[in-house]
C-alpha cells in the first residue's frame, strides 16, 4: 500500500491488537499467507513492476487540506457543505452523514466487483426487518486478495483518518459486503450495538448507466428524523443513492435512523461494503435497550351499541354445534380461520364503502418508523357498514360470542376485566410492522384478524414463538440468522396468515409470542387496490 | 389469422384491471402456454421450430409467441447487430450473453419483464410457460418472482428446455424458495452450448419436476419418442385446469368440522372448504 508521505494518515507499523491475527498468518518474508497456497504470486509482488492492481485511496483524500475541511465540517455542524476538490459532502440534518465520491482510484470498483462475483459467498438473510444478501466478514476472506486490500484501506489509513475527523477513539472496523436484489429491503433501525461508533458503506456500481442510482430503482440510504423521545419519524427526509466508488459514513447514536429503501430494479444489484468503526461502548445504546414502545389502546367492551348478529353474521356461526367445532379446534390448534365470517352482502358493503370513500373516512399513518409503517383509519370517521362492523367487534356480543368460540373469560361471571382493541388497517405498497412494535403479548391474548380487498401479498401476518432467538430491535449484523418460510417446518414460526376475503382468523398466543407484518414490495401487484385489515386483540 | 389467434383476441385480458370483453369463450377446452424464445431467435422463428411439437399438443394446449424487446448483439464485433436475432438480457458488460457468464446485472431484463407481463394481461389467459435455452432460464427466473409475488405473471405450470440457471447476482433471489407447480424439463445429452448438467441444476428448483432426456444436442426435440410425453403433461395440466373452474364455481365456502362430526343435523348444512384456499403457490 503506497501512501505520500505528506499523507495525515500515515500507516502505523503498531497496529492494534486486531491486526495482531493477520500477522500471524504471514510468513518470513513478510507476505500474508493464504489457504489456497499461491506462493508464485507473492513472490511477483516483490519483485518488479506490480502487474495487478493494490487497492488504495484516490490521491484526492490524502491530502491535508481535504482532512482538514472535513474536521471543521463535521465537528462545526454548520448544515450542509461542500468540499470544491473531492466534492465531499457533510449533511447536517437530520443527523450528521459525511458523502466522499471516488474514494477509491480509477478502476478499482471495478476489479473489486470482479473479485465479488467470483469469489464471495453469500448467504441470505431474512427477517421481519430485512432480506438482503450478506457475505462473511473481510478479515475472513483469505482467498479474496482486493477485499482483504480493502480491509487493510480501513485499518490503516481510514481509521486514524476518521479519528481525527470525528474527534472519537476508532479501536477496530468491521466490514463485509452487501448485496440488495430486486425486492430485497432493511427496515428502519439506528444501528445501535454495543461499541460501534461510526457506520460506513462504500458502494460499488462500476456498471455503465448505473454509476448512480435513479429513484425508481430504489436502494437509497434513507434517512429518517426523530421526535422528542427519539422514535423515528415518516417522511423520510433524505435519500442518499448507490453511487459508484462513493464512501458514506455517520455516527451511530440514538437519532441515526435510516434504513436501506427497497431494490426496485430488476437489472442491478446493489453492492455495498459495510461495517463499522468501534471504539468506546456507545452511551447512546445503554438508554436504548431501556426503552419501550408504544402500546396499543385496549378498551371495555361497548354495552351501549347493540349489533343484531343474526344480520351480520352467516348463520352457521351462531350454531352451538359450530361454536363446539371451533372452540375444540382452538384448544388444538389455538387458531382457526373461520370463511364467510360476515354475511357476503354485508361483506361487499364494507368493501364498497372502503373501495369508493375518498373524503369521509380518514386515515392517518401508524408509525414509528422502526416499529409500523401502515395506515389505520381514525375510527371517529366511520360510519355505515363500516361503522356496524367495527361496533361489532367491540361490543359485548361478540366478547360473548369470543367467550364461547374460545373458552375464554371474556364474559360471564369469571370475566376479570377483559378489554379489546380494535383497528382498521390499510395496506399497499412499502407497508410493514416488525417484532419490535410492542405487540409482544405480556400476557394471553386473542387475536382478529379480518381481510376486506384481500390480494396477495399484502398483510401477509407471521406469529412466532417465544423461544425465537430474535433480537427484536438489534441491527441485522448481529441477528441470529432465521430462515421464513411459510411453507417449510421452522421452529420459530408458529403460524402464517394470508389474507382472504371476509375470512376470520382467530389466534390465540400465549405470552411472549411475537407477530409481525411483512414488508410489501413495491413489485408486488395491487391490481384491486390496497388491502384492508380489522385487526382486534382481546385480553380477559 | 387463424381461429386460435381470432379467439385470443375475442378472449380479452384476464386481469382486473379491466377487461372490456365479458364473453368467456371456449378457452376453456384447452390451456393456453406463453412461450418464450431461446438467444438470437425471435416469436416467428421459435413458432415455426416447434410446428411439429404444437401439433403433438394441439388437443390440450394453445401456444402464443413474443418477441425479446432487445436485439442481441452482433456475433462479430466489427458486424451490424441483426434485427431479426433477438434477446431477453445480457449478462456481460459489453452487451453480450452466454449461459455460462457469470456476473452482477442482468442488463436489460426488466424491460423484458414488462414486456413478458402486459403480453401475460393482454394475450391472455393463460396458464403456464414454455420457454428454450435464454427463454427456459427467463422461464426458471418467472416462476420465482411469481412465488415471491414480484410479478403480475402467475404460472401455473411451466415447460423449460435446455434451460440453466442464470450466473447473474441479481437474479440470486429468484432461486431462494423452491417452486412446486408442476414443470417438464427437457434437455439433450450431448448438448455442447448448455451441457445437460446446467439444465439438471436448474430442474432441481423444482419440486414437481418430470424430465424428458434426449440424445441429441442444443434443440427443442418433437419426433415420436417425445410425442406421449407431451401429450400427457398437456392432457394432465387440462385436467387440472378444468377441476379447478369447477372448484371455483361451486359457491362459496363456509368452515367445517374436519373431524366428520355427522352426528348433528347442523353440519349437513355446511360445505366443505374448498382446498385452494390454502395454495400458496
Amino acid at each position: 500500500m503506497e501512501t505520500a508521505s505528506t499523507s495525515p494518515f500515515k500507516l502505523r507499523h503498531k497496529d492494534k491488537a486486531e491486526d495482531g491475527g493477520h500477522e500471524e498468518k504471514e510468513d518470513a518474508d513478510g507476505l500474508v499467507g493464504t489457504s489456497d497456497g499461491e506462493p508464485q504470486k507473492k513472490l511477483l509482488r516483490l519483485a518488479g513492476p506490480q502487474p495487478v492492481q493494490e487497492v488504495r485511496l484516490n490521491d484526492a483524500y490524502q491530502q491535508r487540506e481535504v482532512a482538514k475541511w472535513l474536521q471543521t465540517a463535521w465537528t462545526g455542524k454548520k448544515g450542509d457543505t461542500k468540499e470544491e476538490q473531492t466534492g465531499a459532502q457533510v449533511f447536517g440534518d437530520p443527523f450528521q452523514i459525511c458523502l466522499m465520491p471516488g474514494m477509491l482510484a480509477e478502476g478499482q470498483s471495478r476489479a473489486l466487483v470482479a473479485e465479488i462475483t467470483q469469489k464471495v459467498h453469500w448467504s441470505r438473510k431474512q427477517m421481519d426487518l430485512y432480506e438482503f444478501y450478506q457475505s462473511t466478514d473481510l478479515s475472513n476472506m483469505p482467498s479474496c486478495r482486493l477485499l482483504t486490500n480493502f480491509l487493510q484501506v480501513l485499518r490503516k489509513q481510514v481509521r486514524p483518518w476518521l479519528e481525527k475527523v470525528t474527534n472519537l477513539k476508532l479501536d477496530y472496523v468491521s466490514a463485509s459486503c452487501s448485496m440488495y436484489t430486486c425486492g430485497d429491503y432493511l427496515l428502519v433501525h439506528d444501528d445501535l450495538l454495543k461499541d460501534r461508533q461510526v457506520a460506513f458503506i462504500y458502494y460499488l456500481s462500476p456498471w455503465d448507466g448505473a454509476e448512480e442510482w435513479t429513484e425508481a430503482q430504489g436502494g437509497c440510504l434513507e434517512i429518517f428524523g426523530s421526535d422528542d423521545q427519539c422514535f423515528p419519524q415518516f417522511p423520510v427526509q433524505r435519500k442518499i443513492a448507490p453511487k459508484d466508488n462513493q464512501f458514506a459514513f455517520f455516527k451511530v447514536g440514538s437519532r441515526s435512523f435510516h434504513q436501506v429503501g427497497e431494490v426496485t430494479t430488476f437489472d442491478y444489484p446493489r453492492l455495498t461494503i459495510n461495517g463499522w468503526f468501534h471504539g468506546e461502548t456507545n452511551e447512546a445504546f445503554v438508554a436504548d435497550s431501556l426503552r419501550a414502545f408504544p402500546r396499543l389502546n385496549y378498551h371495555q367492551p361497548d354495552s351501549v351499541n347493540k349489533p343484531p348478529l343474526g344480520l351480520l353474521l352467516n348463520n352457521v356461526y351462531l350454531k352451538s354445534a359450530t361454536r363446539r367445532s371451533i372452540q375444540k379446534r382452538i384448544e388444538e390448534n389455538s387458531e382457526i380461520c373461520l370463511y364467510e365470517f360476515f354475511k357476503r352482502e354485508k361483506f361487499e358493503l364494507a368493501r364498497a364503502q372502503l373501495m369508493a370513500d375518498t373524503d369521509t373516512l380518514k386515515w392517518r399513518r401508524q408509525g414509528p418508523a422502526n416499529a409500523h409503517n401502515y395506515e389505520v383509519l381514525d375510527l371517529t370517521t366511520a360510519r355505515g357498514t363500516i361503522q356496524e362492523l367495527l361496533q361489532l367487534f367491540r361490543s359485548d356480543a361478540m366478547f360473548d360470542l369470543l367467550r364461547d368460540f374460545t373458552d375464554l373469560d371474556l364474559a360471564g361471571p369469571d370475566a376479570a376485566r377483559p378489554t379489546c382493541s380494535v383497528e382498521l388497517q390499510r395496506w399497499s405498497h412499502g407497508n410493514y410492522t416488525v417484532l419490535g412494535d410492542g405487540l409482544a403479548s405480556e400476557e394471553n391474548t386473542l387475536d382478529l384478524v379480518y381481510y376486506l380487498n384481500a390480494a396477495d401479498g399484502a398483510a401477509v401476518i407471521t406469529y412466532l414463538s417465544p423461544d425465537a432467538e430474535l433480537p427484536a430491535e438489534k441491527a441485522p449484523m448481529d441477528a441470529r440468522r432465521a430462515d421464513y418460510d411459510g411453507e417449510e417446518e421452522d421452529e420459530s414460526v408458529l403460524l402464517t396468515i394470508t389474507p382472504v376475503d371476509n375470512a376470520l382468523n382467530i389466534v390465540y398466543r400465549c405470552e411472549g409470542t411475537t407477530k409481525f407484518t411483512k414488508y410489501v414490495s413495491r413489485n408486488t401487484p395491487l391490481e384491486k387496490g390496497p388491502v384492508f385489515v380489522i385487526s382486534c386483540s382481546y385480553k380477559e | 389469422m387463424t381461429n386460435n389467434d381470432a379467439a385470443v383476441e375475442a378472449a380479452g385480458s384476464s386481469g382486473a384491471g379491466g377487461s372490456k370483453q365479458q364473453t368467456k369463450l371456449e378457452i376453456t377446452e384447452k390451456v393456453r402456454v406463453l412461450c418464450l424464445h431461446g438467444y438470437r431467435q425471435n416469436g416467428d422463428a421459435f413458432k415455426n421450430k416447434l410446428g411439429s411439437f404444437r401439433k403433438f399438443a394441439s388437443k390440450y394446449a394453445e401456444f402464443v409467441f413474443i418477441t425479446a424487446p432487445h436485439v442481441a448483439a452482433a456475433l462479430e464485433s466489427a458486424a451490424e447487430p441483426v434485427p431479426e436475432q433477438r434477446s431477453w438480457w445480457a449478462n456481460k458488460d459489453d452487451g453480450t450473453f452466454k449461459g455460462t457468464n457469470r456476473g452482477g446485472p442482468a442488463f436489460g431484463f426488466q424491460e423484458s419483464l414488462r414486456c413478458v407481463e402486459e403480453a401475460w394481461r393482454t394475450q391472455g389467459p393463460f396458464q403456464g410457460l414454455l420457454g428454450f435455452s435464454q427463454g427456459a432460464c427467463f422461464v426458471g427466473l418467472i416462476c420465482g418472482l411469481a412465488k415471491k409475488k414480484l410479478t403480475s405473471i402467475r404460472p401455473e405450470f411451466a415447460v423449460l428446455a435446455s434451460g440453466f440457471l442464470s450466473g447473474s447476482l441479481v437474479h440470486m433471489s429468484a432461486y431462494e424458495e423452491p417452486i412446486s407447480i408442476p414443470t417438464l424439463h427437457i434437455y439433450g445429452q450431448t448438448d455442447e452450448i448448455i451441457p445437460k448438467q446446467m439444465s439438471e441444476s436448474l430442474a432441481a428448483q423444482f419440486k414437481n419436476v418430470e424430465v424428458l432426456e434426449h440424445s441429441g444436442g442444443h434443440y427443442f426435440p418433437a419426433t415420436a419418442q417425445q410425442k406421449q410425453t407431451f401429450i400427457n403433461f398437456f392432457q394432465d395440466r387440462l385436467q387440472e385446469y378444468l377441476e379447478h373452474q369447477e372448484l371455483q364455481q361451486s359457491g362459496n365456502a363456509s368452515f367445517v368440522d374436519e373431524d366428520g362430526g355427522g352426528s348433528d343435523a347442523n353440519d349437513a348444512e355446511v360445505a366443505t372448504m374448498t382446498a385452494d384456499l390454502d395454495e400458496s403457490d
